[in-house]
């Protein structure tokens, strides 16, 4: 068969498509020389600083941190949309689509409302715990196949109805509170430290072994319900894991960074355009576009106005909303 | 017929959707290596009972036997090493070329650090050759016409090295010239390959012409089995399809015919 090597690794034997592990080696390569320029871009005039030890400080403690954050949630986002796309056999399914951001969202709102001193580091298990409540909600209102519109239009209405109480919560806020609580909706990595980058590291790492672990029974699931099973993979057992690792993830990553819209959607078209392949290529690249997007967003928005710092989200925002616009006229036959 | 020339048997199959029953106590032998056609009218149970014997759905009551043991009581994964499965309507994933699709079928021999070896690369050539879609090995599916496109899946359940496969509908949406196609491939499977074939068709005169045996059902029960084609009555197809029909020969083949009697719909 063309295109493939076989690679024998003591116990391990397996095949890459030549091109595509190529292509994936030469993202990471540009993504690895974009992340090098973006700790250098920026001056330090612009900056207040409330530190000391000059350059190498501002660099250890603040961009690097921001940096490796940025490149971690922006992975997590890449595999997390893939993942959705393909259980739900919808192109435009992302990770806001269950529900999971805003029911993490919330849930990290209250915490921030309730329990203001609470520690930084709860977050996450509280984003966690709301974004999987809110799931588990959709599952059971759906009842039934993961792939039916049903379950698609029951996520967006939960979405949206858990919007609304967001809105709700901040209009009964005080001021100074909900500046913050805005900020990191708004979808900011200006609150990075090395504590977090830990810990979405730690989702990622999870998140990642269950997909890519799964990732050859999801080709067979593609074949559709029929065929899947007929190849010996238990189907639903397969979508729990799935649906599992893109909830965690998700729900990491809004508890680190807030709402970022957009990476979850167009990382895996992204992808598919440029790699293509089965679910192996398609998440490694997903991964690898989800990264540059959050960290090229993170990047311009943190310099291009200096000292102003517009938060990714918002920059993500403004340059996404246009691609989506082009990438449904480019298919406007298939969706 | 032993049991044991038997890889596969259906014993005492109910099953319902909801209220609704669709089999009622289905028994079947399905010989060793000969080509079984399942016929009946729409909504007989045709496909219910292929995808019982597929493992896709559980019986509420009865057992499917694979190997003298319920099919139930076995772990997926061996299941899928003895049975290989064309559905209805596969689905294409997009940009997937053919010999990516075909290989997918090796996935019940494969494993956690053995994702590839060579044995795959033979099967995955064996059944490009077998199925005659070498040539277009290398083509994305949606460069196929639909008989291609069929050949193709064929070609996926046969890199799956089953000893047992189970067609659902393989010719329907077809030209007549992709029909004969996918049917010739199918009749050659047992007699070229000593594969056991259960296939589900709609058009007589293909089942006529290709089946070693013919299994009939109707309201969700076996009518009747005929281990001879010629056997076959315009008397049973009458009975069956409750519709007139006029017995022919076929020329060349000697095998029988039935053609519609016009304005004779009871």
């Amino acid at each position: 068969m063309s295109g493939y090597r076989v690679v024998h690794c003591g116990p391990l034997m397996l095949r890459l498509h030549k091109r595509r592990a190529m292509l994936c080696l030469f993202l990471a390569l540009v993504l690895l020389m974009a992340a090098v320029l973006a700790l250098g871009a920026g001056g330090t005039t612009g900056w207040s600083a409330p530190w000391a030890g000059g350059q190498g400080k501002v660099l250890w403690d603040l961009r690097l941190p921001r940096l490796l954050l940025a490149l971690v949630c922006g992975a997590m986002l890449g595999l997390a949309g893939a993942t959705l796309q393909s259980l739900t056999r919808n192109g435009l399914a992302d990770p806001g689509l269950l529900g999971v951001r805003e029911g993490a969202s919330l849930a990290i709102l209250v915490l921030l409302f309730f329990l203001p001193t609470a520690a930084p580091e709860l977050r996450p298990l509280v984003g966690l715990v709301g974004g999987v409540s809110v799931v588990a909600v959709t599952v059971l209102l759906a009842r039934g196949g993961i792939e039916r519109m049903r379950f698609i239009l029951i996520g967006i209405g939960v979405s949206w109805f858990l919007s609304g109480l967001i809105a709700l919560m901040l209009v009964a806020a005080d001021v100074t509170m909900m500046q913050t609580a805005m900020v990191w909706l708004a979808g900011s990595l200006s609150g990075a430290a090395w504590s977090s980058v830990r810990m979405a590291a730690l989702c990622l790492l999870i998140g990642g072994v269950l997909l890519f672990g799964t990732a050859r029974a999801g080709d067979v699931a593609d074949l559709g319900d029929h065929l899947g099973r007929s190849l010996g993979v238990s189907m639903t057992r397969l979508a729990v894991v799935r649906v599992a690792a893109a909830v965690l993830l998700t729900a990491g990553c809004v508890s680190f960074c807030g709402r970022l819209g957009f990476v979850g959607l167009i990382a895996p078209h992204l992808a598919r355009l440029s790699v293509g392949g089965g679910q192996g290529a398609l998440l490694s690249a997903s991964a690898l576009w989800g990264a540059v997007l959050v960290m090229v967003a993170d990047t311009v928005g943190r310099v291009a106005f200096a000292p102003i710092q517009i938060p990714a989200g918002i920059v993500l925002a403004v340059i996404g909303v246009p691609v989506l616009l082009g990438l449904l006229w480019c298919r406007r036959d298939r969706f | 017929m032993p049991l044991s020339a038997s890889p596969l048997s259906a014993q005492a199959l109910q099953f319902s959707h909801g209220a609704t029953p669709v089999l009622r106590d289905v028994s079947l032998l399905v010989p060793d290596g000969r080509l079984t056609v399942l016929l009946g009218p729409n909504g007989s149970g045709k496909s219910t009972l292929l995808s019982l014997l597929a493992r896709l759905a559980k019986p509420s009551q009865g057992a499917v036997l694979l190997h003298g043991q319920d099919i139930h009581q076995q772990p997926t994964r061996a299941v899928a090493r003895q049975i290989g499965l064309l559905p209805q309507t596969p689905l294409s994933p997009d940009g997937m070329t053919v010999a990516e699709v075909v290989a997918r079928g090796r996935y019940p021999h494969q494993g956690l650090l053995k994702r590839w070896s060579a044995a795959d690369d033979a099967a995955v050539a064996q059944a490009l050759a077998v199925t005659g879609t070498s040539a277009f090995a290398d083509r994305t599916l949606d460069q196929l016409s639909g008989g291609q496109r069929q050949r193709c899946f064929i070609a996926l359940a046969l890199a799956q090295e089953t000893p047992i496969l189970l067609f659902d509908e393989p010719t329907s949406y077809l030209d007549l010239r992709y029909q004969v196609e996918v049917m010739e491939l199918i009749a050659s499977l047992p007699r070229d390959h000593g594969r056991t074939v259960i296939t589900v068709l709609h058009d007589l005169n293909f089942a006529m012409q290709y089946a070693d045996r013919l299994v009939f059902l109707k309201q969700g029960r076996i009518h009747s089995v005929l281990e001879q084609v010629t056997a076959c009555s315009a008397a049973q197809i009458e009975e069956v399809f409750e519709t007139p029909v006029v017995r022919a020969t076929h020329p060349q083949s000697g095998l029988p015919v039935f053609l519609p009697v016009s304005g004779g719909s009871r």
